[in-house]
């Protein structure tokens, strides 16, 4: 195993430093790792895939035409960073993200940020004794580490173009396997959601992976696309509020007490249209779930209220006396 | 389950170093550690193998001079023979760090995601994060991360308006910030309020403006003190029932635990350090999951109910 790292870091080394392309015989030679007595197609096939191991972590090794054999070296312009400055409100946000990402096991890009990080800050990434993120209790809970596991898997899946499949359970409690074609991923409120065309229904699908098990990736014929997602896929605009996942949408208005009406503009984030109302705000949005509605509308307060539709409003009046009846009102 | 990293990663990894080892640097192995992401005993082994690589002819001039000295620090000696400059960035690790920023409330055309972006392989196309994984935290703003970062790093106070949950308004406050925490996709912010004379933690999506200052503070002992703490040792705890076939869920209802009912129910234990904050959540499942005690939750849950009862009467 030591061979094999000492052997890759000495090739990336002897392509950095060489002025001159060098042949795969020239790096046979020169980079120290190589086995003695190595049969050419095997030393070949170790070698190709040194390149591409390489090419993987950033270094990008060209291939030049000397007569009638190949040379390599590396892109210096494609491979190295042109000079970095950031402010100090950037490094310290940088730094921040990293801690407090780094130590969540729900986030699947970890090892990717970890390298990325060494990368692009000045100092080593868990250096500085600023924001840090004391998430050990996180850290500790199987399913954040599981379902960042499988964000990761699904993750690898979309950029490959590979099928997927996994058991999941719906929201009303149905299980099954589900074959899918993933597109997108997206986090939202902690957890991770998989946006993909579902192969049976035939249609597109959101699956919360806090509800999925047993993800695997279509193994056979790994470097081949088993399908091509829609030119316009954009996992935005599946990042719906929870109240707009449904079959039938509807308009909804929500208002707000003046007080209020700062946190609603921020939670609208754009979405549907607000205007003022009475000192307050009323914002249009489109909805699919009344319960839903109601529900966000209640935890999103104080100060709003569903002023339209009539439904919904008088849903939200029976639940709240229902709620204050069962804690002795 | 994290699989054993092959030769390549460790390969990445040791590459990844190469520009943070300037002559005459002195790094104590655990901050190497921990940069890596490694064990001590791993990083130990790893410098070994670094120390025998170089270039031709691999005499000591050649080579890459950096060892583990008795005081615990790895001290490199001299330059680097190559590879002193960072690489780029990857496809993969540009979009781990969007991600990460996104997480931040850094939109997608932020300058700092174009610097990121500068410096990541041409082939790495930033339209594909965007398009394909979004992380982002609800409502959180990258002026607010960005300014409280760095008042975090300079321990400077600042100004801040923030909507407390429950509270009909916004108030303004004086802050001194210790430090981030990351839970359930939301950013909390531990810091001492001078208005109230305690350590408060605030989740950053309810700031709705912060203003650095320059008056310093004196910043925490330790990093467990700069950290938010969400540990429920200490906080007073209700008994909520869920219905029977409602879901109950630990990300929901954090450092909660559960038992089943012989009905069908489900009996939790759930730590709350606001009142408030618990009331809201219960109100809003409707009925399907009811505080039993302690009076002060029930009564907190009644007194939200009633609330919005006469709001929405209005």
């Amino acid at each position: 195993m030591a061979d094999a790292v000492e052997r890759l870091v000495n090739l990336a080394l002897l392509l950095a430093s060489s002025p001159a392309p060098v042949t795969a015989e020239g790096c046979r030679e020169r980079v120290a790792g190589y086995p003695e007595g190595q049969d050419d197609v095997a030393f070949i096939r170790m070698f190709e895939r040194d390149k591409d191991e390489l090419r993987a972590a950033g270094l990008a090794i060209e291939t030049v035409r000397m007569g009638d054999v190949d040379g390599y070296r590396l892109d210096r312009e494609a491979t190295f960073a042109p000079p970095l400055s950031f402010s100090a409100e950037e490094l310290a946000a940088l730094r921040a993200a990293g801690a407090a990402l780094l130590a969540d096991a729900s986030f699947p890009l970890r090892e990717e940020l970890r390298l990325a990080l060494l990368k692009v800050l000045p100092g080593l990434p868990a250096s500085g004794a600023s924001a840090c993120s004391g998430a050990e209790g996180r850290a500790a809970e199987p399913d954040a580490g599981a379902e960042g596991a499988l964000a990761a898997e699904a993750l690898g899946a979309i950029s490959a173009r590979k099928r997927v499949s996994f058991d999941y359970v719906t929201a009303r409690g149905d299980r099954a396997r589900r074959e899918v074609e993933p597109w997108g991923l997206f986090a939202y409120a902690g957890g991770w959601y998989l946006v993909g065309r579902d192969v049976a229904r035939a249609a597109p699908r959101v699956f919360a992976l806090a509800r999925a098990e047993r993800l695997e990736r279509n193994a056979s014929a790994p470097k081949s696309a088993d399908f091509e997602p829609p030119a316009d896929f954009d996992v935005r605009t599946y990042l719906r509020l929870p109240f707009q996942y449904g079959e039938e949408p509807f308009t909804a208005t929500i208002t707000s007490t003046p007080g209020a009406a700062p946190r609603l503009r921020q939670l609208a984030e754009g979405r549907g249209s607000t205007r003022r109302m009475d000192g307050g705000l009323a914002w249009d949005i489109e909805a699919a779930d009344t319960d839903a509605l109601v529900r966000w509308t209640i935890a999103q307060g104080p100060g709003l209220a569903i002023a339209s539709p009539p439904q919904a409003a008088a849903q939200m009046r029976e639940a709240l006396e229902e709620v204050a009846r069962a804690h002795g009102g | 389950m994290v699989a054993r990293p092959t030769a390549a990663d460790r390969a990445r990894r040791l590459l990844g170093l190469l520009s943070h080892l300037t002559p005459g640097a002195s790094i104590p192995l655990p901050e190497l550690a921990a940069a890596l992401g490694v064990t001590e005993a791993e990083i130990t082994h790893d410098i070994g193998v670094l120390s025998m690589c170089g270039i031709p002819p691999y005499d000591p001039l050649a080579l890459i001079e950096v060892f583990l000295e008795d005081d615990g620090s790895v001290h490199v000696y001299s330059e680097l023979p190559a590879l002193a400059e960072p690489v780029r960035l990857n496809a993969s690790e540009a979009r781990a760090i969007a991600a990460a920023l996104r997480a931040c409330g850094f939109g997608a055309d932020d300058p700092l995601l174009a610097k990121i972006d500068a410096v990541a392989v041409p082939s790495a196309e930033p339209e594909d994060v965007e398009r394909l994984v979004r992380a982002r935290a609800a409502g959180a703003s990258s002026d607010v991360y960005g300014t409280l970062a760095r008042a975090i790093e300079e321990t400077t106070k600042v100004e801040a308006t923030y909507l407390s949950a429950g509270a009909p308004e916004a108030s303004s406050r004086t802050l001194r910030p210790y430090g981030f925490g990351w839970r359930d996709g939301a950013w909390y912010l531990l810091a001492f309020c001078e208005s109230a004379g305690e350590e408060r933690t605030f989740r950053l999506d309810r700031f709705l403006r912060v203003t650095a200052t320059a008056e310093r503070f004196e910043a925490p002992r330790t990093r467990q003190d700069a950290a938010p703490d969400f540990s429920a040792e200490e906080l007073p705890a209700a008994t909520l029932r869920f219905a029977p076939g409602v879901a109950a869920s630990a990300r929901e209802w954090p450092g909660a635990t559960f038992e089943a009912a012989s009905d069908g129910a489900t009996l939790a234990r759930v730590p709350y350090s606001s009142v408030r904050w618990l009331a809201r959540e219960v109100a809003s499942r409707l009925g399907d999951v009811i505080v039993l005690d302690p009076p002060e939750a029930r009564d907190a849950v009644r007194e939200v109910a009633e609330d919005a009862l006469g709001e929405a009467g209005a």
